[in-house]
């Protein structure tokens, strides 16, 4: 009997923590947004999601509750959290990457679940009906594009650009992404690619100086993480051999090591998946919402690079604005 | 009210499940006296296996038990680092859990997260059977299905601990040198235990996919800090004398109470960011209880001394 008492005692303590957390505030709409982590990437698509729809709220003079809730990258919480919004009675939820879109969308049956950051959507919430979101799904196509404009800016003389795939293998992020990139080249016309992988950051200077890189004309490197963590090493090889590197996002060329990129920006990742939450507070049922948006994206150029490599301003600006333009 | 009393059941559910989870680490951490922290992966592998096999149209239950055997082979090759490569416990379970890592990876076919929303798992039976909602009612029919898994473990590892090798399994734990001064083969009792034990971990780890319809690389993360909060919760509870069924039963209790602090606490508000902070006050709580009434309940005797000489 004493011990259940004392196991009652901790309990009471421990929750006697939480009583001077603030409850619920009472809010005209509210919306329960899960994180699964901690990322700069993760935190801007929140912040872009709720610029839009704090944006709807004051224009209509409704006041609005963001209940916010971050599993810290722990799974097991993730799942608890995940309940407590389904039972929290929100009249949204947002998922933020892809193990907490699965978990909201597998706890609730009646209430609007949007999702963002997801990069294979039709996969990794196949089978649930209607899902609604935006996925981050590097712009593949408009990427390759990219790399043709670059080469002909270089060498307007190429008949056919060699192109090679930097990758890791074992990643299936990027085969996928390399998968997409081959059938747009084949679909463009005038490619001949190759595949440059490695499974550590030890081989990737010798995959590098292997027989595929022989004559390559331009180097893409997907959203991969093991070559966003090695940039230096293609960046030291692709440097003297006046390669340039196409990247799958900014982040891999702002540190100076690649050329350009066509990426996305989570903040307005956030901001696309907001105007669809306005939607459904509006009065819209998931079902029909407008989903044919198109990505926002990025254009970004490291112009120190460019011009080593033997671009003019002029020429860099055309592209800049070509690209910015879409 | 509605809303906290749902959010409970979800508690209890994962509570459950997680409870499969803390008996094999009881088993270990009691039993054997062995720190085993295989049991962070090879719940994953657990998961990632149901994942994979019910994506390919695999029957849910069967899945369960080839998670089982699979999360049992990574018991074997911790066991075997340990008694044969004669490496330290707690290395050979984190050599084993990270070499895991990359295993289950291979077991998605190098992806992060399988997931088969709209597959047959093993609540789907009851669903069928009660009529319920798979998603609506999906708390409610995993502790169905909790109930009856625990109770057939529970019932199962009862009656093996108390036949002739069971018993020998328990000496090794409590004297290993007089275990194997009585002829007891202390390294295949070790490697029993240890493959029973990550099996469950398993078995939890194939559970918690089937409720959450997908499997995650990362979903073993923290097991062992669960698993260990919930067998020292239990044991505030556990009296020596209390039958072993009991013991095991309590220690499926001090996870769901564990898993009810943090749904409540988050029903109550509280910042999902302190929620790390409160899981280490409960475990220090539950760590300090025995012994300030042990102080106390002391102190009472020497007065008692006292009044005698008086």
């Amino acid at each position: 009997m004493k011990k259940i008492l004392s196991v009652v005692l901790a309990l009471v303590l421990t929750l006697s923590l939480t009583t001077f957390v603030a409850c619920q505030p009472q809010a005209d709409v509210s919306i329960g947004i899960l994180q699964v982590a901690e990322h700069s990437a993760l935190d801007d698509a929140r912040e872009g999601f709720k610029s839009v729809v704090q944006a709807w709220a004051d224009e209509n003079g409704k006041s609005i509750f963001f209940d916010e809730k971050n599993a810290n990258g722990d799974p097991n919480n993730e799942e608890t959290l995940a309940q407590s919004l389904a039972h929290s009675g929100h009249d949204l939820l947002l998922g933020i990457a892809t193990s907490s879109a699965q978990k909201l969308y597998g706890n609730t049956e009646d209430v609007p679940v949007l999702y963002t950051a997801v990069t294979n959507p039709t996969v990794d919430l196949g089978g649930l009906g209607t899902i609604q979101g935006v996925s981050d799904m590097n712009p593949v196509a408009q990427q390759i594009q990219l790399v043709k404009t670059i080469v002909e800016t270089l060498h307007p003389e190429k008949e056919t650009i060699k192109l090679a795939f930097v990758y890791n293998s074992s990643e299936g992020n990027s085969q996928k992404q390399v998968q997409l990139a081959k059938a747009e080249c084949e679909r463009l016309g005038g490619f001949e690619t190759v595949d440059v992988t490695a499974t550590d950051s030890n081989t990737i200077a010798t995959a590098l100086s292997g027989s595929e890189m022989v004559g390559a004309d331009c180097i893409y490197v997907p959203t991969d993480n093991l070559m966003a963590a090695n940039m230096n090493i293609i960046y030291a090889h692709a440097t003297p051999n006046q390669i340039p590197v196409v990247c799958g996002e900014a982040g891999m060329c702002e540190d100076g090591e690649g050329l350009v990129t066509f990426g996305i920006d989570y903040y307005k990742l956030g901001q696309q998946v907001g105007e669809m939450a306005v939607q459904i507070l509006s009065g819209e049922t998931v079902e029909n919402l407008n989903q044919f948006y198109e990505k926002e994206c990025e254009f970004f150029i490291n112009e120190q690079n460019a011009l080593a490599l033997g671009m003019t301003l002029a020429q860099i600006e055309e592209i800049q604005d070509a690209f910015s333009g879409e | 009210m509605e809303h906290f009393l749902n959010a409970s059941v979800g508690g209890i559910a994962l509570g459950l499940i997680w409870g499969v989870l803390a008996i094999g680490v009881y088993l270990t951490y009691r039993i054997l006296d062995f720190a085993d922290l295989t049991v962070d992966s090879s719940l994953a592998t657990g998961g990632v296996v149901s994942a994979v096999l019910i994506f390919n149209g695999l029957n849910p239950i069967l899945a369960l038990l080839i998670s089982c055997v699979a999360g049992a082979l990574a018991g074997l090759v911790t066991a075997l680092l340990n008694t044969k490569l004669k490496i330290p416990a707690i290395l050979s379970g984190i050599l084993t859990m990270s070499a895991l890592y990359s295993i289950n990876l291979k077991i998605m076919d190098n992806r992060a997260n399988v997931s088969f929303f709209g597959k047959p798992t093993i609540n789907g039976y009851w669903a069928d059977l009660f009529n319920m909602s798979v998603i609506g009612d999906k708390n409610v029919l995993t502790i169905i299905t909790c109930v009856l898994v625990c109770g057939a473990v529970v019932g199962v590892l009862y009656w093996f601990f108390g036949t002739e090798y069971g018993c020998a399994v328990r000496a090794t734990g409590f004297n290993s040198t007089m275990a194997k001064a009585q002829g007891i083969n202390t390294d295949l009792t070790k490697i029993v235990c240890l493959m029973i034990s990550n099996g469950l971990a398993a078995l939890a780890g194939g559970l918690l996919a089937q409720h959450n319809q997908s499997g995650d690389v990362n979903m073993g993360t923290g097991t062992i800090v669960i698993g260990l909060a919930s067998v020292i919760l239990a044991e505030t509870l556990i009296k020596d004398s209390f039958p072993f069924w009991l013991k095991l039963a309590l220690v499926v209790v001090g996870s769901v109470v564990y898993r009810l602090i943090f749904t409540i606490a988050v029903q109550l508000g509280m910042h999902t960011n302190d929620l790390k902070l409160i899981a280490t006050i409960i475990i220090i709580v539950a760590l300090v209880v025995p012994k300030v009434k042990k102080h106390f309940s002391s102190k009472k005797l020497k007065g008692g001394l006292k009044n005698v000489k008086n």
